[in-house]
């Protein structure tokens, strides 16, 4: 009875308390968590224009970091990851060519690509969803 | 929320049937032996019903909810009428109960439960803020767990083939999938993409471990003993960090610790040792589904058995089985489903010769010993509290006529083949040593700690108990007075918690009843203050969010700036620029105009062109820009 008691005192009062924002982060500078969820915010108008194409299985991604520096560290690096994540179940080929392609290049930290496809539609902040306008 | 809800409690239903169905510990008496098969049934409840979602979402995709749902109410009602079986037998042997003395509430274990619970309490929170702040976790949680959970949720039809994709090599698309299935069947009773049931999840096996602990040492020793041993648990901030964070190794920790304390109860457990030896051998195989280092437990624990056990012990048959028939999930993913494991590919018998490098393993050592050397601080200086303190006496074991005192042997062993079988992975690691270990070692490390605080509290030696012992808790009102006490103790608790400010929070007001908050976001150093001013720096570019449960019309925000070079800065919304102005060496106060507030969430972004400069002329001084003071929300 006495650990009833207890538990429903603490359970009252625990819920509202965890439910309150702000969300803790560790750390001094925020970590990648909460850019997780800033990532995951811009890339869902994508992933709803993938899906109402269809589009399904791999897709290519160009993003400032070349496909053989991705096991590095740093924003730049996490942002594939993130986009992975925020796209799944697609699977993303880092500087894939496939018939379809999601870029996440800032003006100034474009890399040069293939010239043959063409810009479906751009949300913005670098992102882009292009598709292969030729064979190759 | 309700439909969570149902869903965890029917897989704590199918564990704690399972686990009963297998043993029902004869010693009733006690009172530990229900929360301990609860506390098992908790862990292996939730994997059971993982795997069976697993196999349901591999076989049926299309009705993949409803076939493992039907399956798991199969095995609850078959577990149910098992263990309803087994304790109607038990009770025609009822005379064992009088074996073993009684154990009262003493004084030592009423202010050990007190401070038990109000720890608890303060780690539930943590906890949980730090889970609402990251709701699929650090980068395991998101980058392993919950993305393949999200192809389980979102592909039915093809999460096969898409997680043997090259492009995801990266995610280790080997790694087990019951931790991904737990969460996706959690989806799927839910109905939608809820970001804490990662969290939910990770938390409820920390709760079952710390409850395993407990229980098992209250059982095998004293409750008091079990009490101390899971506060300093519950007390470790690591333990708390990787709960909240999603990390594997909790509930491989899990397995870790049930397997030792059922192979250690097995050993002193009046009659035969088949019940702990299945319920032991089903938990090493579970083990297999959780991670890889899953396949190294069910090694040690099968020769730790064979070890303390023989061969001709009637429980060794039933723990082989139970381990085959749990592996059986995880041996048609790693057979059927999954790409080769990164290591494995390596084909490290070819590296043989690692194993005598004596540089590799000076390095692997010397990183053992930083990682383990304040664990066995504490854990030394605990036996030694405990022993040598007057109250050794009270907390620790009781003989009783019929009882063998569990002994630390089994558990040894297990921690120790666990260390070893660690240790050879690394030398044979085809990475880099260094990476490898300052990636994994303390998470490692950490699957271990349960099992060597059990291990630690077995280890302190029995002792008589006063031949009469007061039970503080006898009467009702004497236990109501107890919950009451711990109410307000908790209620001061919270009180606490609710005036201190989260890690990042660096400002709040209440405004209508609402508590308002800026949260330092990306960008910025960790907030400072002294009696007067709370401020951060930046180096140049830096977010701050001003967030609220409840939605208000508008927000007005009130700071000053200071800059250590005269320089411009901006301040920009979704709407584009919100204020731009010149700041100076000295603080330049800034009133923002009231700002839309609609969601219950505004994002402002900080920056300024002007370059970064040292705040010192040491080598390692930061290189900051600007600072923000004092924000005041209204």
């Amino acid at each position: 009875m006495a650990a009833g008691g207890l538990v429903a005192i603490s359970a009252i009062e625990l819920v509202p308390l965890a439910l309150r924002p702000p969300p803790a982060i560790t750390g001094g500078l925020v970590g990648p968590a909460s850019l997780l969820m800033r990532a995951e915010q811009g890339w869902e108008p994508v992933a709803r224009q993938l899906a109402a194409r269809g589009v399904h299985g791999v897709v290519g991604y160009w993003g400032p970091v070349a496909a053989e520096n991705l096991r590095g560290e740093g924003p730049p690096v996490e942002r594939f990851y993130q986009a992975q994540f925020a796209l799944a179940p697609l699977v993303l080929e880092a500087d894939g060519q496939e018939d379809w392609v999601v870029t996440d290049e800032r003006p100034e930290e474009r890399r040069n690509h293939p010239q043959r496809y063409a810009v479906v539609r751009d949300f913005g902040g670098g992102r882009q969803l292009l598709r292969r306008a030729t064979s190759p | 929320m309700i439909h969570a809800f149902y869903a965890l409690f029917l897989a704590l239903g199918v564990g704690t049937a399972a686990a009963a169905g297998l043993w029902v510990p004869r010693l009733r008496r006690t009172g530990n032996a229900a929360a301990l098969i609860v506390f098992l049934g908790l862990g292996i409840g939730l994997v059971v019903t993982a795997q069976v979602y697993f196999l349901a979402a591999a076989w049926f995709p299309a009705v993949r909810g409803g076939v493992s749902t039907v399956v798991e109410g199969a095995l609850a009602v078959a577990g149910l009428a098992t263990a309803w079986l087994r304790v109607r037998r038990n009770e025609r042997r009822s005379e064992d109960d009088q074996r073993r003395p009684s154990r009262p509430f003493s004084g030592c274990t009423f202010l050990l439960a007190t401070l038990f619970a109000q720890m608890a309490l303060a780690a539930l929170v943590a906890a949980a803020r730090r889970a609402r702040g990251a709701p699929f976790g650090d980068w395991d949680g998101w980058a392993i767990w919950n993305m393949h959970a999200r192809f389980l949720w979102r592909a039915p039809a093809e999460w096969m083939d898409l997680l043997r994709k090259p492009g995801l090599t990266w995610s280790h698309p080997d790694y087990p999938l019951a931790i991904p299935a737990a969460v996706a069947r959690l989806w799927t009773w839910i109905g939608s993409e809820a970001g804490w049931a990662g969290s939910a999840i990770s938390l409820l096996f920390a709760v079952a471990t710390t409850g395993v602990l407990v229980a098992g040492l209250s059982r095998a020793r004293r409750p008091a003993l079990g009490l101390i041993f899971g506060i300093v648990l519950i007390g470790t901030p690591a333990f708390v960090l990787a709960a909240s964070s999603q990390q594997a190794d909790i509930p491989m920790g899990f397995f870790l610790l049930a397997c030792a304390v059922l192979l250690t109860l097995a050993e002193s457990e009046p009659g035969a040792s088949e019940g702990p030896g299945a319920l032991c051998g089903l938990c090493a195989g579970l083990a297999l589904g959780v991670k890889n280092e899953g396949w190294l437990l069910a090694l040690v624990v099968s020769g730790a058995w064979l070890v303390r056990r023989g061969f001709r012990q009637r429980g060794q048959a039933r723990f082989g089985m139970a381990l085959a028939v749990a592996a059986l999930p995880t041996i048609y993913f790693k057979g059927w489903i999954s790409p080769r494991n990164d290591l494995l590919a390596s084909q490290p018998w070819h590296r043989w010769e690692a194993v005598f490098d004596r540089e590799r393993f000076e390095l692997i050592a010397a990183a053992f010993g930083h990682n383990l050397v304040p664990a066995a601080a504490v854990l030394v200086l605990l036996v030694l509290l405990v022993v040598a303190g007057r109250a050794g006496r009270a907390v620790a074991g009781v003989n009783g006529p019929s009882y063998r005192e569990p002994a630390a042997g089994g558990s040894g062993l297990i921690l120790g083949g666990m260390l070893g079988g660690y240790c050879l992975v690394y030398l044979l690691t085809p990475y880099d040593l260094n990476w490898h270990l300052n990636h994994s070692l303390d998470r490692l490390l950490m699957q271990l700690w349960p099992c060597a605080l059990w291990f630690t509290g077995l280890m302190i030696p029995p002792a008589a108990a006063p031949a009469v012992m007061p039970d503080l808790l006898a009467s009702r009102w004497k236990r109501t007075t107890w919950a009451l006490a711990n109410g307000i103790l908790a209620g001061v608790l919270v009180l606490l918690f609710s005036e201190q400010r989260a890690v990042n929070e660096f400002s709040y007001a209440w405004l209508n009843g609402a508590r308002v908050s800026a949260v330092l976001n990306q960008g910025w150093s960790s907030a400072e203050q002294n009696s007067d001013d709370r401020w951060a720096w930046t180096g140049g570019e830096g977010s701050i969010d001003i967030v609220s449960a409840s939605g208000r019309p508008n927000v007005e925000v009130d700071f000053a700036l200071r800059s250590l070079t005269p320089r411009q800065v901006t301040i920009r919304w979704s709407r584009g620029v919100l204020w731009s102005g010149p700041v100076g060496t000295d603080l330049d106060y800034v009133h923002l105009r009231p700002v839309p507030f609609a969601k219950g969430s505004l994002h402002l972004e900080f920056s300024s062109r002007e370059p970064a400069v040292a705040e010192s002329n040491q080598a390692d001084a930061r290189r900051l820009a600007f600072a923000i003071y004092d924000l005041n929300l209204k």
